[in-house]
């Protein structure tokens, strides 16, 4: 087992707000069926925002707190005659059109708005991930109709168009296993105005998702946390596991706790005894 | 503005409404439900659109307008001759059409054993019907046809707790009368079965023979007058 020590740099950072929620805990969506959900408020700074609205139970995930998950079980391979969606023979896990109960049942919904806009649209702004990422479905006499394809780069034509309260269901396909965080801006056009919501991140997790090889964190103060623990930042690796520990003398270490590095800094409240002697931290991975 | 033009057609053609008068589905969303109480399936039509039950399902008329006309296609020559006229309400929603789905989601999935069974029994009318599906690489999933005996293949799998669309297709123009039987097997009730339970289409023509029958319909109706007097 390797043991990476790390170094503890002390500076002053800025408090990310908006930390990422790493993967171990989001909600995992695995055969639900999940829609895509386009959130027009009538008031407020964030008129428009996509949530996850789980239609089997009801529920409303933020963006953030989420994963969509394509199981090993979704894995095809591309048939002769489609390039667009890949070369024949190559793999692509995907997640149906149709309703399958293994998988997940992935939609895109105009539905439950609070304004009526006349248009509303989902653009794919960029995707981070190993492979590509194509979004298709077939019309009732066998046209292909794509929505979304970074194979062939993205512009303002990789969207959907859902039908104000309306929804509907696509073929979402992977060509690579791994996590993929596809960025989407919704607009919705209202009285012959455009609104725009944030770039909003979905994490993907197409299975088997290879496991997190942790690479150097960084510990960082924060400053101090109103109960007089020391707040410490951690970098490192997203979704690696790293285990905080303390000594007084470099030598005896002790385990404080295990953070999940996340993509933007995780806060660390570290407990500072009272009469404490000097006391360095380092993060190190399992 | 939804079922406007179908009251006025019933009104020239000087058609008796039913006492209690059917309501039209032309757009929107609208799903064929099945639901199960006190050991009983209800199997109805649910308006998504305004929240409305219709139970037994007659009450709603599924209107398959005339933007569904298509020439059938050789990968559809299952259901009618390529060349011929195909009516075609998809399972991708089209804003001018009736977006009709098939919904369990009134069920509770741990009460059933395995998937239920949605099976055509009967097709009355002046054409066929057909159920397909597209896979995910738009290979044609035939589900039902008329067109070649009614059999206990003509059927949907559906999963308890779920919602799906799939293509419906028509032959002729007319009024429909489509006869379906849900069956499952419920944990305690043991296998359970609707019955033959009717849904009612209408299958729009093309404008112009639309115009033609409208003026057929004012020839039927200036008959019916003097017939009265």
């Amino acid at each position: 087992m390797i043991r990476l020590l790390l170094i503890a740099v002390v500076l002053v950072a800025t408090w990310m707000r908006c930390a990422a929620v790493p993967l171990a805990e989001r909600v995992r969506l695995t055969t639900e069926h999940v829609d895509l959900r386009i959130v027009l408020a009538p008031e407020g700074t964030n008129l428009l925002s996509l949530v996850a609205h789980d239609g089997d139970r009801g529920t409303n995930h933020s963006a953030t707190n989420f994963v969509l998950v394509a199981a090993e079980s979704a894995k095809l391979s591309v048939p002769d005659g489609f390039p667009d969606l890949g070369p024949a023979g190559s793999d692509l896990w995907v997640l149906p059109a149709s309703q399958n109960p293994a998988l997940l049942y992935l939609g895109i919904s105009g539905e439950g708005l609070a304004l009526s806009p006349q248009r509303l649209d989902l653009f794919l702004r960029r995707v981070d991930g190993p492979g590509s990422c194509v979004v298709w479905q077939f019309d009732g006499v066998g046209g292909l109709s794509i929505s979304l394809n970074t194979r062939d780069g993205l512009t303002e034509a990789d969207r959907f168009t859902p039908a104000v309260g309306g929804h509907e269901h696509h073929n979402w396909g992977f060509s690579t296993n791994g996590l993929y965080t596809l960025w989407f801006q919704a607009r919705s056009t209202v009285g012959g105005t455009n609104a725009w919501s944030p770039e909003v991140p979905v994490l993907f997790a197409v299975e088997p998702v290879p496991a997190v090889v942790a690479g150097p964190a960084v510990l960082a103060t924060s400053g101090l946390e109103p109960d007089g623990s020391l707040r410490m930042l951690l970098s490192g690796t997203p979704d690696a596991t790293y285990t905080v520990e303390g000594s007084t003398d470099l030598r005896a270490w002790e385990p404080i706790r295990q953070v999940t590095a996340g993509q933007t800094p995780q806060a660390v409240p570290l407990p500072l005894p009272a009469q404490s002697p000097p006391r360095f931290f380092r993060a190190i991975t399992p | 503005m939804k079922s406007l033009s179908l009251f006025a057609l019933a009104l020239t053609t000087g058609l008796a409404l039913p006492a209690t008068a059917q309501t039209f589905l032309t757009t929107g969303h609208a799903d064929i439900g099945i639901a199960y109480d006190a050991g009983a399936f209800d199997l109805h039509v649910h308006d998504e659109e305004s929240a409305t039950e219709f139970s037994p399902p007659s009450g709603a008329v599924l209107v398959v307008g005339a933007a569904a006309q298509t020439t059938t296609p050789g990968v559809l020559s299952a259901f009618a001759p390529v060349g011929s006229s195909l009516w075609i309400l998809p399972k991708t929603q089209n804003a001018s059409l009736l977006f009709l789905g098939f919904g369990t989601e009134e069920l509770t999935p741990s009460d059933w054993t395995g998937n239920l069974t949605l099976s055509l029994k009967s097709v009355s009318g002046p054409g066929n019907f057909g159920v397909y599906d597209t896979g995910t690489f738009g290979d044609i999933q035939i589900k039902m046809n008329s067109a070649d005996g009614i059999a206990a293949g003509d059927s949907l799998t559906l999963v308890p707790g779920s919602h799906g669309h799939y293509n419906l297709t028509f032959t002729a123009p007319g009024n429909y009368t489509i006869g379906l039987e849900a069956a499952g097997t419920h944990v305690t009730d043991g296998a359970v079965s609707s019955g033959t339970v009717n849904y009612s289409f209408t299958v729009v023509p093309e404008p112009e023979e639309y115009a033609a029958l409208a003026a057929a319909g004012l020839v039927g109706f200036a008959l019916w007058r003097r017939a009265r007097r």
